[in-house]
């Protein structure tokens, strides 16, 4: 079993064997034809582009009216391979250059397709696929190279590398249950077509097509992005159960996302998303998130080291993406380990205890200052905040806060614009600093919990550790106490306390956590109508007692069936 | 002839796929050659191309020229500003 994640497009479960589409690698080499010959290979050409054209006319007419978004592709793309100005480029490469149909067609597409790929909008950049599409099409014309399409005869879910437009156009009639692509985002023709079908779809998977093989059994969470190969089998029951309630749960909270995060008596909760790829802020928006709470940026560093442009993309789409809402940005939150081998140069025996997250930064600062100069330049473009994670000590808050000082300092003296003011907060999930937490309320502008670190460094429990999992208790008392703890002292300071752990996305906990006086939760997109649900039917004065019974439990039991039982009212479908 | 006029993009999504198509569509029902580019700049496309017109990128609040030149230059325009105005009938 394996898990890969990505980016969910199109919602549902889907469970089904793979049928692994491997595209055609038509590699065209440079080639001349002599000067005789060069009116010829100008009519090879203009026959082999109106025989693609011909082509996707009849693929459009099989569509049909239901299946009008393929058509539109399908249209689109027999209009380019039209295109009088393609055609003029094509031909005079023929003529001036003496290259082959095949070759000038190949070079002229391929500028085509640089230019689209380096638009800014990401919908412009996605149709540099088109491109290399009606390359494919033309290609295998000119070279007389046209295969059938595949037809499947049951169920199947297509994996690929990068499926074409007219792969997936072709194969909306098919008997495809599911979709998970290498690469790709939310407007790509897969991610549109699928939600059209209403077929389960990820996609940005970056290497899964070669993960698996044809016959493997893959899960496809299409609100998670989690993709699963060969799933065991209580993932497969935990699947099966979600996809069952799933439809008609999801379809109905489809309706509420546009309602307030509001108590019956009139208290309104701010629900933010956590995201990792700035590709999901248009995913959480649409589940009804107010703005990103967390935005990890740990796959960043995937290949290595980013330097300060590869960051600043990636903010500036996420920053854009959110027009005008909020985007907290957390530094590197890895440990060594992620990086020794080409850069640390050490290894630790105890990473999680080690050289992690900010201790890193401060001790790479050229690292660090990479990622907060982009950080600070994005926030021209909208409002955004700074979140250091792991921070145990004042000192180690104070040595970061003068590196931005300084990192800001250097940008305005090189004259980049910023936004006059980026909000600095802090992670709290290392318990020295919630125990203080009144004294560093001075000097940050907000708070987030980060439960999973917290619970574990609190009860000082691996919850991946199966002989130990057990004692991972969100709702032990004392980690109750201490979050409740955190949570006053903000609210009396007046910082904005907010958390990010698993523990808000989970439906139990909502209530509770309401109770100790939590006003903004950051949980991940897919749970934020499921929350909002619970919020909606309740008045604060119930969090409250909800909160003082598990406060006064003695145990993390106690606590758990209370809320188990609590929640069940509240969302009859979910348990 | 030779007519040259300005024009706003304000449908949402700009000129991408659809509309492109459609101001293609509209373009070639004329017989004057119709070319656009941004207003002040130097860079003009065929408006019968669909892959210039969409490598413009032009997005929502662009302003654009419009030059045409030939016989039926000013229907061509007429029409062709006509789809502008009418944000391509996405709304």
């Amino acid at each position: 079993m394996e898990t890969i994640k990505g980016i969910p497009v199109s919602p549902g479960i889907s469970i089904a064997e793979v049928a692994l589409l491997r595209s055609d690698n038509l590699r065209i080499h440079r080639r001349f034809v002599a000067k005789e010959d060069v009116e010829s290979e100008v009519r090879r050409f203009e026959q082999a582009a109106r025989k693609a054209s011909r082509d996707l006319e009849v693929q459009i007419a099989d569509l049909g009216e239901e299946l009008m978004i393929a058509a539109q592709v399908l249209q689109t793309h027999r209009d380019m391979l039209n295109d009088p100005g393609l055609h003029s480029d094509v031909i005079s490469r023929i003529r001036d250059n003496k290259f082959t149909a095949a070759y000038a067609s190949s070079i002229v597409l391929g500028e085509y397709h640089d230019r689209f790929e380096q638009m800014e909008s990401e919908y412009l950049s996605e149709r540099s696929h088109d491109i290399r599409d009606i390359e494919r099409q033309l290609l295998t014309r000119i070279l007389g190279k046209r295969r059938k399409p595949r037809v499947f005869r049951e169920n199947v879910t297509v994996v690929a590398h990068n499926l074409t437009p007219s792969q997936t156009a072709s194969m909306a009639k098919e008997m495809v249950v599911g979709f998970a692509v290498d690469v790709g985002g939310r407007t790509s023709h897969t991610a549109i077509l699928a939600r059209a079908l209403q077929v389960p779809a990820v996609v940005g998977l970056k290497d899964a097509s070669r993960k698996v093989v044809n016959g493997d059994t893959l899960v496809i969470d299409g609100y998670t992005g989690e993709v699963v190969v060969n799933p065991d089998k209580k993932t497969l029951a935990r699947y099966r159960r979600k996809a069952r309630y799933s439809e008609k749960f999801y379809n109905q909270l489809q309706e509420e996302i546009s309602w307030p995060a509001e108590t019956i008596d009139g208290h309104e909760i701010t629900l933010s998303a956590n995201i990792e790829l700035h590709e999901e802020v248009a995913t959480a928006l649409e589940w009804g998130a107010k703005g990103i709470g967390l935005y990890r940026t740990e796959f960043l560093y995937d290949q290595g080291f980013p330097d300060e442009d590869l960051h600043f993309k990636a903010y500036r789409k996420a920053v854009k993406a959110l027009r005008g809402r909020e985007l907290v940005i957390r530094t590197l939150d890895a440990g060594a380990d992620k990086f020794h081998e080409e850069f640390v140069g050490f290894e630790e025996p105890n990473p999680f205890l080690g050289c992690r997250s900010i201790r890193l930064c401060l001790q790479e600062q050229g690292m660090f200052r990479s990622q907060l100069r982009a950080a600070l330049r994005v926030s021209v473009f909208g409002p955004v905040k700074i979140m250091l994670p792991m921070i145990s000590t004042i000192e180690e808050l104070r040595s970061a806060k003068s590196i931005i000082a300084e990192v800001r300092d250097e940008l305005e003296a090189e004259g980049v614009e910023m936004a006059p003011r980026v909000p600095v907060g802090i992670m709290v999930e290392v318990p020295s600093i919630a125990l203080i937490i009144d004294r560093v309320a001075d000097e940050v502008d907000f708070f987030s919990i980060g439960t999973n670190d917290l619970v574990q460094y609190s009860l000082a429990v691996d919850r991946v550790n199966e002989h130990v999992a057990h004692l991972y208790q969100p709702s032990h008392p004392g980690i109750l106490r201490l979050i409740g703890e955190v949570i006053v002292a903000s609210n009396r300071a007046g910082i904005q306390v907010s958390i990010c752990g698993e523990m808000c996305s989970e439906p139990a906990y909502v209530l509770l956590l309401m109770g100790l006086g939590l006003r903004h939760f950051s949980l991940s997109p897919i749970a934020i109508p499921t929350v909002k649900r619970i919020i909606r039917q309740v008045t604060m004065k119930e969090a409250v007692e909800v909160a003082e019974q598990c406060l006064g439990a003695e145990q993390s039991s106690e606590s758990e069936e209370f809320l188990a039982r609590r929640t069940s009212k509240l969302l009859p479908d979910f348990f | 002839m030779e007519v040259e006029r300005t024009v706003t993009v304000s449908n949402k999504y700009g000129l991408h796929a659809r509309a492109s198509t459609a101001l293609v569509k509209t373009a070639a029902q004329y017989e004057s050659d119709v070319r656009l580019g941004r207003e002040g700049g130097d860079d003009f496309v065929d408006a019968k191309s669909i892959l210039g017109i969409m490598s413009m990128g032009a997005e929502c609040g662009a302003n654009l020229c419009l030059k045409a030149e030939g016989a039926d230059a000013t229907d061509a325009l007429d029409a062709i500003i006509d789809l502008f105005e009418r944000k391509f009938d996405e709304e």
